[in-house]
């Protein structure tokens, strides 16, 4: 893995390669950009290009919005034997006093997270879905399957890639000990600075979330209802090509629970209750 | 019933009869599935009130939940099936692995040794103790102590796709992409039509990089998709590559 070298900065670099996620940092297989190679990302560099050579402040606080917290904790949810990671998106002008407001999660893998080939498929494809609805690719996010974590690992790849192009990028890890079944509190930390050797200063701070009691609340109701089941990842996409990554029909379920958090799906409730007291 | 658009097991469907349980429930086995929380609600809802017209598959059955029931932290269904189980069965060691089990469940780790190494005791060859030990190490985070007992382990048990799988993704864990290769080549000269194992070869040659390393997961991504079109990592790998 190629280290960050902290005094370059992304201002400074061209702006107009094209967006390729592990482009040399993976052998020698992408030492020259080729824009012809990646015909979907040859349409990016100008989103990119605008963030890139706009200063940058210091981003100190990530912020969560509701739709991306509810997200990131139904796919830990999902697969609780398994790590799982994905992707932040921002909005386009990702500055705002110093605070990074993350509006929505893209759930990617659950299985051989460390994988390249279908990584950069997925951030070929969320790049275009991005830039077409005005976001921009701010953070990646992983949840461990360990619960206790003795080991020290690298960070993926996938998080160093994502801060080369967008240098107020955040990574954000889900503490497990602080995932429950009723969210009483914010599971999750944020880290939005490299340090001396390259390496993501670990940990991060605590997330800030908007409408926080009302987010945790509505987050506790999905989990109990399982609508975790109809969260789709990109390894669902993969396995089965019509489901919908960008999970739109699970927004609305998700809004619906943020909007009418005593009022979730009356039957579905009264057989969770009933499961419950088996 | 929730209407599922995922094509997921709607497991609150209380239309199910017990037969389609018990036949989604061998799949399951078969297929080596981890679906506990369904096994669990699915057995408590429909197939526990007809049990006794199992037949044979009934301690399978009885397994199979035992096991849900912990990995979903529900010792009560899971005593009732270990305590079933271990009536019909009194001295086994596939019964006594439960029993390791469920003290790893409950975070119980001496105990949990102490069973499975009476169990290694009794037969040395018995693999399911000795794999349990190095989840063991594996639960707690030691992924490194995992890897090398893992290792050993291999070197008396070398056909066993399992392991050699396991230790694949310890590998990948670790980024030591070279290893995990190794292993997945292990895999493929015992599964040469698998499309999995060569799909996940490919990508694994694709992450190290390299011009040969290319040449390989071309080949190998190629492969996987002419053993099965539908294969839709293989197809983007292929495009990947090329």
């Amino acid at each position: 893995m190629a280290k960050l070298d902290p005094s370059s900065s992304a201002a400074t670099r061209a702006p107009c390669y094209p967006f390729h996620p592990f482009g040399g940092v993976i052998g020698t297989r992408c030492g020259c950009p080729d824009v012809n190679k990646f015909p979907s990302a040859s349409i990016k560099p100008i989103s990119i290009a605008s963030c890139v050579l706009s200063h940058i402040p210091k981003m100190t606080e990530v912020k969560f919005s509701p739709l991306a917290y509810c997200k990131v904790i139904l796919h830990a949810v999902k697969y609780p034997h398994a790590s799982v990671n994905g992707v932040l998106l921002a909005p386009e002008n990702a500055k705002r006093d110093g605070t990074l407001i993350i509006e929505d999660a893209v759930p990617l893998f659950h299985m051989a997270l460390t994988l390249a080939p279908m990584a950069e498929v997925a951030l070929q494809q969320i790049d275009s879905y991005a830039s077409k609805n005005k976001l921009i690719i701010a953070g990646y996010y992983e949840a461990s399957e360990f619960f206790d974590e003795s080991d020290v690992r690298k960070a993926n790849r996938m998080s160093y890639k994502i801060h080369e192009n967008f240098p107020g990028s955040c990574y954000v890890t889900l503490r497990n000990e602080l995932l429950s079944l009723e969210q009483r509190q914010v599971p999750l930390y944020a880290s939005t600075k490299l340090d001396d050797s390259g390496c993501w200063s670990l940990p991060g701070k605590k997330v800030k979330l908007e409408k926080e009691s009302v987010t945790l609340h509505a987050a506790s109701i999905l989990i109990n209802l399982q609508t975790y089941d109809e969260l789709v990842d990109f390894d669902n996409h993969l396995d089965c090509p019509s489901k919908d990554w960008t999970n739109s029909d699970l927004e609305l379920t998700i809004q619906e629970a943020l909007n009418n958090p005593d009022d979730e799906d009356e039957e579905d409730s009264d057989e969770g209750v009933e499961l419950a007291n088996n | 019933m929730r209407n599922d658009k995922t094509g997921n097991m709607a497991p609150y469907d209380v239309n199910l009869t017990w037969q389609e349980v018990r036949d989604i429930f061998r799949t399951w086995r078969e297929e080596k599935e981890r679906r506990s929380r369904e096994v669990v609600d699915m057995w408590l809802l429909t197939l526990k009130p007809m049990a006794h017209k199992l037949g044979d598959e009934r301690f399978l059955v009885l397994e199979q939940v035992c096991l849900a029931a912990l990995d979903c932290h529900n010792l009560e269904v899971a005593d009732a099936c270990m305590i079933t189980i271990g009536r019909a069965f009194p001295k086994s060691l596939r019964a006594h692995r439960l029993l390791a089990m469920r003290c790893e469940a409950v975070g119980d780790k001496e105990n949990a040794i102490f069973h499975l190494e009476y169990i290694l005791n009794e037969d040395k060859t018995n693999v399911a103790a000795r794999k349990r030990l190095i989840a063991m190490h594996k639960s707690v985070g030691n992924t490194t102590k995992a890897i090398s007992e893992l290792n050993e382990y291999l070197k008396s048990f070398m056909s066993d796709q399992e392991a050699w799988q396991e230790l694949c993704d310890l590998y990948l864990l670790h980024h030591e992409f070279s290893r995990a290769a190794f292993c997945m080549e292990e895999l493929l000269l015992s599964s040469p039509h698998n499309h999995l194992y060569h799909e996940r070869f490919a990508e694994i040659k694709y992450t190290q990089g390299g011009a040969d390393n290319m040449e390989l997961a071309k080949a190998h991504f190629c492969q996987a998709a002419k053993l099965n079109p539908n294969n839709l990592r293989a197809l983007f790998g292929v495009l990947q590559v090329c």
